[in-house]
């Protein structure tokens, strides 16, 4: 049985670990990583995650851009996006979300609860 | 001989100071011009020569309006006046809207700072002018290292914080108690450096001007329960309560939410921070003759006397150990003390009755401020303004942006109290939103019937979907002005900086008159660049737009419903110098014959709008008397 797909896109190879050392806290989590916005879009069309955890300051494609590519894959264009971001104010949380992300996660986050985070996130968007 | 040598140093000595002036003068990076009493040029530096390209010599002698674009130095020279007449400093960035001209005719905007040297005898003023393009690019480069910085910083701090916390989280199996406690205090240090690196940043912005400050009405209270939810997981770790006053009342303010909750968490974390173990914050809302109080109370030791003058002080701490037992970064009481200034109010403390210390904000309550309909900041002004509009939300916005620009402005929330305030006079220009109660059109009728506004430049602001039709319907032709909504600063603002200081400006004006929507908006629009176009609808506008206006031009189409666009000629000819008219019509007509006719254009054929606007730059730029013709 495959597990719940969680895509995470970040340039920092450092953060890549601790993301996916946090999320695998949560068993039922399968974690695929993207060092850059170009890989992301390319795995998010073959992988077919159920999430996306996407890094917003990235070099080249950052996660904005990258956000709208996915939105103009009809294969990506409905998988829900969480932005992860250093100390977002009220009207940038606002712009995300109307760039059509789910929502944001502040970095630094709590490495302890990052999978309830998702897990959270996940089961709001599964409410009708 | 021992004078001589004594004169002779003397002399040196001031030569070599005077030099060394020179030189400072000549080397400084913002281009400086003294001016005398009567505005003339008496002394510039090697900048003024870069920025504007003329030779010293060129300039010396000449009034500083010298080197303004043309059109602007008349008012420039009323402006100067005023000046001379109240001297007193006037910074640099006060953000008025000035054009500088280059030599080679080119303009670029500029910023001018005003210090009146008083201690010279004569009244010499220094004008420091610098210019804003090159202002802009290097707070973008600051802007950029900042943002820089912020990230790299960051970036490193999340992967080490979050590290941490998995070991200690025991992510990585558990670990040996001393291997445990060494971890910790690692993970302590890397949220302190967290904590410290976004204090500094939100210092460097609100310093420099750069947080943006969203103001929302809400209710002081409810913001309050929010910050006390979100700190309690953070209480508990010092196991302390925090409890709001059950007598709180609801305190309406206006304020930024995000920037009032960051003032409360800091006074909160303060408090948790200084509390005796199982001890109590106590957290009051009161509102008490027009000012809302939010107090955060501890039960801690209290403030050392020797330490209160520095309280709000950047790195300020009563023990600098306390840095480390508490975690503190000394930048909160700072932060919160800028942020609650800029949100209108105080912030202040007192040894608390019975033990420990009450930190409070004063907020003016929104009453308080939806009151303020005088502008009450003084000042240098660019202009009074009268703004007419239902929402205080948005005239309270509207006048902190365009505070920037040196306008005062004043508020009526109904037509009948914008007549009221501006029958004296005293405004230079009327902003009216057309969503203004009792009528926007209808009050503009009434400004102009009354004398003291009979001539005041009246901006009107309309929806984005009504602007057509606003701005053709007959009935309100006498505004000089139309800005679409949502109102954009950076185009209103100039806008007003034009009407005031440019009033009777050289700008020509077209009177266009067509039955047709889409055509008024068309030709307005591509005419825009060219000349200042009135358009109406219907013959009873156009005669209207007559009588407030004067004209250089104007468009008519001969089929107006029932009537002749041709009846008009009459009004257009009973006048000291008759206006001149292009037709642009469907209609075919034979006017050859009509001196005051200068072109008669088939708007049906597919060049008519080129056709129109050459036939309209012959007019009013050559003066060519040619009858055009297009079939």
């Amino acid at each position: 049985m495959s597990g719940v797909r969680i895509l995470h896109v970040d340039d920092e190879p450092d953060i890549r670990e601790v993301v996916d050392i946090s999320l695998g806290l949560n068993p039922e989590f399968e974690v695929r990583a993207c060092s850059s916005g170009a890989e992301a879009v390319v795995t998010a069309a073959d992988w077919s995650p159920r999430l996306i955890l996407l890094d917003v300051m990235m070099p080249e494609m950052d996660g904005p851009a990258t956000l709208v590519h996915l939105r103009e894959d009809t294969r990506t264009a409905a998988i829900p996006v969480l932005f992860m971001t250093a100390r977002a104010q009220t009207r940038e949380i606002e712009h995300f979300i109307a760039l059509g992300a789910q929502g944001v996660i502040c970095k630094p986050f709590d490495p302890m609860t990052l999978a309830f985070q998702v897990q959270s996130h996940l089961q709001a968007l599964d409410r009708p | 001989m021992a004078s001589v040598a004594h004169i002779t140093r003397e002399v040196s000595a001031n030569v070599l100071a005077a030099e060394t002036l020179r030189l400072a003068v000549d080397a400084c990076p913002y281009a400086m011009v003294m001016t005398d009493s009567a505005g003339r040029i008496v002394l510039v530096n090697a900048e003024t020569e870069r920025l504007f390209g003329y030779a010293r010599e060129e300039l010396v002698g000449n009034a500083i309006e010298f080197l303004l674009p043309e059109r602007l130095r008349e008012g420039h020279t009323r402006v100067r006046r005023e000046f001379t007449l109240h001297p007193a400093p006037r910074k640099l960035s006060s953000g008025r809207n000035l054009l500088g001209r280059h030599r080679d005719g080119r303009e670029f905007p500029i910023d001018i700072g005003l210090y009146p040297l008083p201690s010279s005898g004569i009244s010499m003023v220094l004008n420091v002018i610098v210019d804003k393009a090159e202002a802009k690019r290097m707070d973008r480069l600051k802007d950029e290292f900042v943002s820089t910085v912020s990230h790299e910083l960051r970036t490193p701090l999340t992967s080490i914080a979050g590290s941490l916390g998995l070991l200690i989280g025991g992510a990585a199996g558990t670990l040996p108690e001393p291997a445990a406690r060494l971890i910790r205090i690692a993970q302590n240090n890397s949220q302190r450096l967290i904590r410290l690196i976004n204090d500094i940043l939100d210092i460097e912005k609100i310093e420099s001007g750069q947080l943006v400050f969203n103001f929302k009405r809400l209710s002081a209270r409810a913001l309050a329960e929010q910050v006390i939810d979100a700190n309690r997981g953070y209480a508990d770790g010092f196991h302390v309560q925090i409890r709001l006053d059950a007598a709180a009342t609801a305190g309406e303010v206006y304020v930024d939410p995000d920037r009032l909750s960051q003032v409360i968490t800091n006074l909160l974390s303060n408090a948790i921070k200084f509390s005796p173990p199982d001890g109590e914050v106590d957290v009051t809302v009161e509102e008490n003759q027009g000012s809302v109080r939010i107090a955060v109370r501890d039960h801690g030791n209290g403030i050392p006397t020797e330490f209160r003058p520095r309280i709000f002080e950047k790195f300020a701490q009563a023990d600098t150990t306390d840095a480390r037992k508490k975690g503190g970064t000394g930048l909160g009481l700072s932060i919160v003390r800028q942020i609650v200034t800029r949100l209108g109010g105080t912030v202040g403390f007192d040894d608390a009755p019975g033990g420990g210390t009450v930190f409070f904000v004063d907020l003016p309550t929104w009453d308080q401020i939806a009151a303020r309909e005088s502008d009450t900041e003084s000042g240098m002004h660019a202009g009074r303004i009268l703004l007419c509009g239902s929402d205080p939300d948005a005239a309270l916005a509207l006048r902190e942006n365009l505070r920037p620009s040196s306008f005062t402005t004043d508020f009526a929330y109904s037509a009948a109290d914008a007549i009221a305030r501006s029958q004296n006079g005293g405004y230079d220009a009327i902003i009216v939103d057309t969503d203004v109660p009792d009528g926007g059109a209808g009050l503009v009728r009434d400004l102009r019937a009354q004398p003291a506004t009979y001539k005041t430049p009246i901006v009107a602001l309309s929806a984005d979907g009504e602007f057509a039709r606003h701005r053709a319907s007959g009935a309100q032709t006498s505004v000089t002005e139309w800005v679409r909504k949502p109102v954009d600063i950076d185009r209103l603002a100039p806008i007003l900086v034009r009407l005031i200081i440019q009033r009777g400006s050289s700008r020509p004006s077209i009177l266009h008159v067509d039955d047709d929507q889409d055509m008024l908006e068309i030709v307005a629009q591509t005419l825009d660049t060219t000349a200042h176009v009135i358009s109406v609808d219907s013959i009873e506008g156009a005669r209207y737009a007559l009588l407030v206006h004067n004209f250089d031009l104007a468009i008519l189409d001969i089929g107006l419903g029932a009537v002749s666009g041709l009846d008009l000629l009459p009004d257009l000819r009973r006048r000291d110098a008759p206006i001149p008219v292009i037709i642009f019509s469907a209609h075919a007509a034979n006017l050859k014959d009509n001196p005051q006719i200068r072109a008669n254009l088939n708007k049906a054929s597919t060049a008519s709008l080129r056709d129109l606007v050459s036939a309209v730059h012959d007019r009013l730029m050559l003066q060519s008397p040619a009858v055009q013709e297009t079939a």
